[in-house]
């Protein structure tokens, strides 16, 4: 057996891989070489001096301290969540999915309109049936006195309509909502002739009844 | 793997922010990196303080850890950085007075303190990685697994440094044994 060698059993002998084989060539070699029996017992005093040597026991407090440090400095562990704060996130998520589902169902709702045609210009007097074919302009009345009452409503109706369109949900629900209140209620109206609206429409004026009557009298009266 | 297991529970209740969680990890954990740290830097205030930081810096890393690995090699690879730091500091620095036994044990037998004592300059005399893995093996009683998992580096190399580190101790131990008498087999 060389030193080498040697060396290389007394790595195997401390992890405990060594056999007698082994051991008895070691043994050998050992009684004649200074060396290695020096290295041999080197190795065991190695072993030896840990076991002598143990380690001091550290600070009483120590636990304590590191505890207080920890404490002190974890941003990153959370703190325990509170039951309620629990109940609020699932509130919060409960109130978010509804919003969701309601928007999803209303998405495709398009804003009614009243079949009106917005007057971009001074509407002539004769033109009430074409812009207000649902309102039945019959009796007593003068018929063109409907043109008044798509004048007061249609701006309303198109203030509606905007907003509705500019701010969307949850708006928008309520806009088509309100609009077709609006269409209800101009619809439910009572006979145009109780309608008595003060006509500021430019050309409305020799429509007036009293007009009318006098100029069926003619100047010849 | 009950090991494994417990550390998991723990670490999971450490990062939930259980205090008592926190205090039973470093019940746990802080004579293995104390004793590692005292070897290491041969001082018993600043074991301390690294144990402090070593453990601080792991529990505040407790998240990035990997659950499928185990606990204590990863806190020993932190420790271990951290000795290496410090020695590295202490090396660009004035060295205090009393960089040995801190307080020498009347009780022990005069052979065993000045067995103690040629371990602790067998052991400062070893480069830093030597000191380390020596340590973990004979003191800690780790496996080569842990030991290389805790450093870094293969099982073979461990191996090699383990060894190397032994044989210049058992060198040193012996001659200084054999020029005081304390190893009556040495001829």
């Amino acid at each position: 057996m060389t030193c080498d060698e040697f060396e290389r059993g007394l790595q195997n002998q401390t992890d405990g891989v060594h056999d007698h084989v082994d051991d008895v060539a070691m043994r050998a070699h050992a009684d004649c070489c200074r060396n290695c029996r020096e290295l041999e017992d080197g190795f065991r005093l190695v072993a030896q001096a840990f076991a002598v040597n143990p380690l001091p026991a550290p600070a009483a407090e120590l636990t304590d301290r590191i505890v207080a440090v920890i404490n002190r400095n974890q941003p990153i562990l959370s703190r325990p969540i509170r039951p309620f704060v629990w109940r609020v996130a699932a509130a919060c998520i409960f109130g978010t999915v509804a919003f969701w589902t309601w928007q999803t169902l209303n998405r495709n709702t398009e804003l009614p309109t009243l079949g009106l045609v917005p007057p971009a210009a001074p509407l002539p007097a004769s033109s009430s049936e074409l812009l207000f074919p649902d309102l039945e302009l019959t009796g007593a009345g003068d018929p063109r006195d409907g043109v008044v009452l798509v004048e007061a409503v249609e701006p309303v109706a198109q203030i509606f309509r905007a907003v509705g369109r500019s701010l969307g949900s949850p708006v928008r629900p309520i806009a088509v909502t309100a609009t077709e209140a609006l269409g209800t209620f101009i619809k439910d109206l009572p006979e145009p002739d109780s309608l008595m609206i003060p006509i500021s429409v430019p050309g409305m004026r020799e429509m007036m009844p009293q007009q009318k009557k006098m100029t069926e009298m003619g100047p010849s009266s | 793997m009950r090991v494994a297991t417990e550390d998991r529970k723990l670490v999971k209740r450490c990062l939930a922010g259980d205090g008592e969680a926190v205090r039973i990890l470093v019940e746990t954990y802080q004579g293995l990196v104390y004793g590692l740290c005292y070897r290491m830097v041969q001082h018993r205030q600043d074991a301390e303080d690294i144990t402090q930081e070593v453990l601080l810096r792991a529990v505040r890393s407790l998240k990035s850890w990997d659950p499928k690995r185990p606990l204590r090699p990863w806190i020993l690879a932190i420790t271990a950085n951290r000795c290496r730091t410090h020695l590295a500091q202490q090396a660009r620095r004035p060295v205090p007075t009393e960089y040995t036994a801190d307080v020498p044990d009347e009780r022990r037998p005069e052979h065993d303190r000045e067995l103690a004592a040629e371990l602790e300059l067998a052991l400062a005399a070893l480069r830093p990685e030597y000191r380390l893995v020596v340590v973990m093996y004979h003191e800690q009683e780790l496996p080569y697994e842990e030991i290389s998992e805790a450093i870094s580096r293969p099982i073979g190399t461990v191996k090699t440094w383990l060894h190397r580190a032994r044989a210049e101790m058992a060198r040193r131990l012996a001659r200084q044994a054999g020029m005081r008498g304390l190893c009556p087999q040495v001829e």
